[in-house]
């Protein structure tokens, strides 16, 4: 019997297969960009809340350490890391870290990007991380307490986890699967298994029985006008949580 | 070759380029700022005697750039504006007093604002100041524009290119961008008259095209001015600067009467002629654009540099919210942002101005006039009064915070 792992094999070929399409104006990872300015000023919020290391000025994070879960191409490890935190990405796929790894080059960013999976790559972990993030994982991951097991593993006692993901409602079956993929087209059909999305309770109790405690959930949803993601209102959708390590 | 390195460049120290290098340098944003002329740190004669019609909301932002208060020591607030048909006996008036105690907004020379900019960019840490410096190229690949000058090399993230309506660096977009020409040429010169203008500002429509006297600041031997903007055909145009002062004096009087008393051309007369130009997209990977560039429109209701403004004020609120997050500021879905908010009001202010030339010349004007439906008609309906002087105070629509407060009402 294969040993148990968090990852969905089936979804490699797709991220392989769009390797030079992460940083793209009109590419499959667009809606991604336009969560992003949302997303790290949550997780600059949360590290405030907690006390962690945000001290105003150009660079908030510096001197923390930062583990990007899912990372593909960098769209989050970046900002993260000119904000100022040491950043490691972290991706199932080997094509996603090459490309992440080369963007981040260019800029001169110093990001350091591994392929595996968490609860491997937290076995080889020596120093643990002050922070953890993973956006639009959460709903592609098979085995969720493995998974939570393995961002409980890197994280320091106090650390937190950032995540973002898609709640398993009527209202996201009609919005993020049928108008998102099949009617709108803002993401590449089959993008999502609905099955797999997550109820704020499903996380709360999986984080818990890894010693991590939920913090907070809040709505995330976009301004179909502007385009732009905000935080806040319902989380019937899309939303964003935090939780602390014991 | 000196090589430099920034987040954002700018090229052009215009007002609209001057103003964003100081919103960005005030929120602590190193910027780059590149002109192909220097500074302009004198009052001169000879410069063109254009004159802004600064709006409520654009005095409030040079207000929260500082800078107000040297600017206001050259503008002559504007309190009421009275506007008439050639030939009509019922006037369209606003009156600052129907919306609150602000006047509608202010006059001021170019040379004036301009040069209160430019001490200001002389002063404001976080701008570096490339002067005499011709940009010869803007060449981009998929994390940087480079700007070559002569002898600099500019490596940004961003490039904001404000180098006006007549913009080469769209030249080198494929960005879509309409021009037309209005057919009329704009004669722009001082005038002195005989009897103190109250702060009024007068317009005057003619099927020729709009005939507008702006209240300027009394001299200091206490003499009253104003400011003329005539837009006619460029041959009526030719013919009117040809006159001798005396003539061309006479005609003015004969075209405005006597409400000002005696009428006198006061210095150099100059000409415009007019046109439009309208941006489709306002970027293009990591070349943004912004004021006349993307959007240029006919002065009739002096709101070019206020429309810019507002541009300047979504573009900059962007990109430092962008900034705060650490986000890269030459990415599409920041600049979309800016986009999408201004691109409305761009469309609203080049449509209504052209609306408002083109209705005045049109074969349709005569059935307009003979149904009555005058400027006159506004002045009956006031909400709708209150809407375009909301719409020219620069108070509708969402106002970007980097552009300060409006002041209570």
């Amino acid at each position: 019997m294969e040993n148990p792992t968090s990852l969905n094999p089936q979804e490699i070929p797709f991220y392989d297969a769009h390797k030079d399409d992460w940083w793209a104006e009109k590419g499959p990872f667009q809606e991604l960009h336009r969560m992003n300015p949302a997303r790290i000023a949550y997780t600059k919020a949360c590290l405030e809340r907690e006390n962690l290391g945000v001290n105003g000025g150009k660079k908030p994070l510096e001197g923390l350490r930062g583990l990007d879960i899912g990372c593909g191409g960098g769209i989050a490890t970046e900002p993260l890391a000119r904000l100022g935190a040491m950043m490691t990405g972290l991706d199932t796929s080997g094509e996603a870290c090459q490309a992440a790894k080369a963007h981040a080059q260019k800029q001169n960013l110093e990001i350091q990007y591994h392929q595996g999976t968490i609860e491997k790559f937290a076995k080889d972990v020596t120093s643990p991380f002050d922070f953890v993030v993973a956006f639009e994982v959460l709903e592609h991951v098979s085995d969720l307490s493995l998974f939570c097991q393995g961002v409980s593993e890197v994280l320091k006692p106090n650390g937190v986890f950032v995540f973002s993901t898609l709640n398993r409602t009527s209202t996201s079956y009609l919005g993020a699967k049928i108008l998102g993929e099949y009617l709108f087209r803002l993401l590449p059909v089959g993008t999502h298994n609905w099955s797999q999305f997550l109820k704020p309770s499903e996380v709360r109790n999986s984080l818990k029985s890894s010693g991590i405690t939920l913090k907070s959930i809040e709505g995330f949803r976009p301004n179909p006008l502007t385009k732009k993601w905000y935080t806040g209102g319902s989380n019937a959708i899309n939303y964003l949580g935090y939780g602390v390590k014991e | 070759m000196i090589q430099k390195n920034t987040q954002i460049a700018i090229i052009g120290a215009g007002p609209i380029g001057a103003v964003s290098a100081l919103t960005l340098a005030q929120a602590g944003t190193p910027v780059v700022l590149i002109d192909k002329g220097g500074p302009l740190n004198k009052v001169v004669t000879d410069f063109d005697r254009r004159a802004y019609a600064l709006s409520l909301s654009s005095i409030q932002y040079l207000k929260s750039l500082g800078i107000w208060d040297q600017v206001s020591q050259f503008a002559q607030p504007i309190e009421k504006i009275w506007v008439v048909e050639e030939g009509s006996k019922t006037p369209l008036t606003f009156d600052h007093a129907e919306l609150g105690k602000d006047p509608l907004g202010a006059i001021v020379e170019s040379q004036h604002l301009l040069r209160t900019l430019h001490n200001q960019l002389a002063e404001t840490k976080n701008i570096e100041w490339l002067q005499h410096t011709s940009v010869q190229d803007v060449t981009q690949d998929e994390l940087f524009a480079t700007v070559t000058g002569e002898e600099v090399e500019v490596k940004a993230s961003l490039v904001i290119c404000a180098d006006g309506r007549f913009s080469k660096l769209r030249e080198k977009t494929q960005l879509k961008t309409r021009a037309w020409s209005y057919g009329q040429t704009a004669i722009v010169c001082p005038l002195i008259h005989e009897k103190p203008h109250n702060g009024w500002a007068f317009e005057l429509f003619t099927p020729h095209g709009p005939f507008a006297i702006l209240p300027m600041q009394d001299t200091s031997q206490g003499q009253h001015t104003s400011s003329l903007v005539w837009s006619v055909p460029p041959a009526y145009a030719e013919m009117l600067l040809s006159l001798d002062e005396k003539t061309f004096s006479q005609t003015l009087q004969d075209k405005f009467g006597e409400g000002l008393g005696h009428l006198q051309l006061n210095g150099k007369r100059w000409s415009y002629p007019l046109s439009g130009v309208l941006m489709e997209k306002f970027f293009e990977g990591r070349m943004v654009f912004a004021g006349d560039a993307t959007c240029g429109i006919h002065p009739v209701a002096g709101q070019g540099l206020n429309l810019g403004l507002q541009g300047v004020g979504s573009l900059c609120q962007s990109l430092i919210g962008a900034l705060d997050v650490g986000m890269d500021p030459g990415r599409p879905e920041i600049l979309e942002q800016y986009h999408v908010q201004h691109r409305p009001r761009v469309l609203a202010m080049s449509g209504g101005t052209h609306g408002i030339v083109k209705i005045f010349e049109s074969p349709l004007n005569y059935i307009r006039e003979s149904a009555g439906l005058g400027l006159g008609v506004v002045q009956k309906i006031p909400p709708l009064k209150r809407l375009f002087m909301r719409v020219a105070m620069g108070l509708q629509g969402s106002r970007p915070s980097v552009m300060g407060q409006l002041p209570p009402r």
